[in-house]
């Protein structure tokens, strides 16, 4: 009975080797940080960025978690703050330089009755092409990390934490110091766009010569 | 009563925004109902829903095809400057 006692309060201390961080950790990190960056040169920045931190924070490494999940809790903070960077960035109370309507009106017909349905132009249409081959698979993630990177930064923070981290929309709102109106405004935005661009590029594309 | 009918019934432009809320739980009883009845009538924003889910899914799918992906690397000279600076400050 005393025996289970300890074994059951027994605690895994993990251990911590600053010199084997970039040989172990720096590719899965970088590869963490580029499918939420987009942009090579930043995601290896905030993965040496990461190392640094951890190295200065050393002493609060108490070993209660695996110095792999330990960095990893720092690139998440880090490339959070990236994000709330780049979104202070722009300005605050207007969402980049367009309004609202001008936006939406790539989309919708704006007289502002229940009749304002899709442009055609720019409205869905049945998607047919699927990614069934690796090769296929290769081609459909790249473009869609095109389409990604061609969001504004504020929209595609708030689309990556949502769908990337599954972080909740109050979180998000919270760790971006967005209004709730703001993130679903910017939220549509990244869906809108996002689908517009995949529909063009990959799953209707003009037919191949 | 066209003004009724115009608070009444959503847009498109309305029920895509009101979809993307219902997928967080974030949508009254009303707006629920509004976008039940635009969805009976609207196929353009039916396929929004259907394409948006795909969306949302592949997003994910990106973030783990990313994970196994060997030729996403960090260049070695970034490596090697970081390698340093961590031998450097852990020797003084």
């Amino acid at each position: 009975m005393v025996k289970i006692n300890k074994e059951s309060t027994k605690k895994t201390v993990y251990s911590c080797d600053p010199n084997l961080w970039v040989s172990n950790y720096a590719d899965e990190l970088f590869r963490f940080a580029i499918s939420r960056l987009n942009d090579t040169a930043t995601a290896e920045d905030i993965v040496q960025d990461t190392f640094y931190s951890a190295l200065n924070a050393l002493k609060s490494f108490r070993g209660d978690c695996s110095e792999k999940s330990w960095l990893y809790n720092i690139l998440r903070n880090k490339i959070i703050d990236y994000y709330r960077k780049t979104s202070k960035s722009q300005s605050s109370n207007t969402i980049d330089s367009e309004t609202e309507d001008q936006y939406l009106s790539r989309y919708f017909h704006q007289s502002g009755k229940y009749t304002d349905h899709w442009m055609s132009k720019n409205g869905p249409h049945e998607w047919t092409e699927e990614a069934d081959s690796n090769l296929q698979k290769d081609e459909f993630y790249e473009i869609l990390r095109k389409c990604l990177t061609l969001l504004s930064p504020r929209a595609s923070s708030v689309f990556v934490l949502k769908n990337m981290d599954e972080l909740s929309s109050d979180d998000i709102c919270k760790e971006l110091n967005l209004s709730s109106s703001n993130y679903w405004v910017l939220m549509h935005r990244a869906k809108l766009q996002l689908r517009n661009c995949l529909e063009k590029n990959w799953y209707i594309t003009p037919p191949k010569e | 009563m066209q003004k009724l009918i115009d608070l009444f019934i959503l847009n498109c432009k309305q029920a895509t925004l009101f979809i993307e809320k219902k997928k967080e739980g974030k949508l009254s009883f009303i707006r629920n109902l509004q976008l039940k009845l635009h969805m009976k009538a609207c196929v353009y924003c039916r396929l929004y829903k259907k394409q948006s889910h795909i969306i949302d899914k592949e997003t994910i799918e990106l973030a783990k095809y990313c994970s196994h992906s060997s030729e996403l690397r960090m260049s070695e000279n970034k490596k090697e400057e970081t390698q340093r600076r961590i031998k450097d400050q852990l020797d003084s």
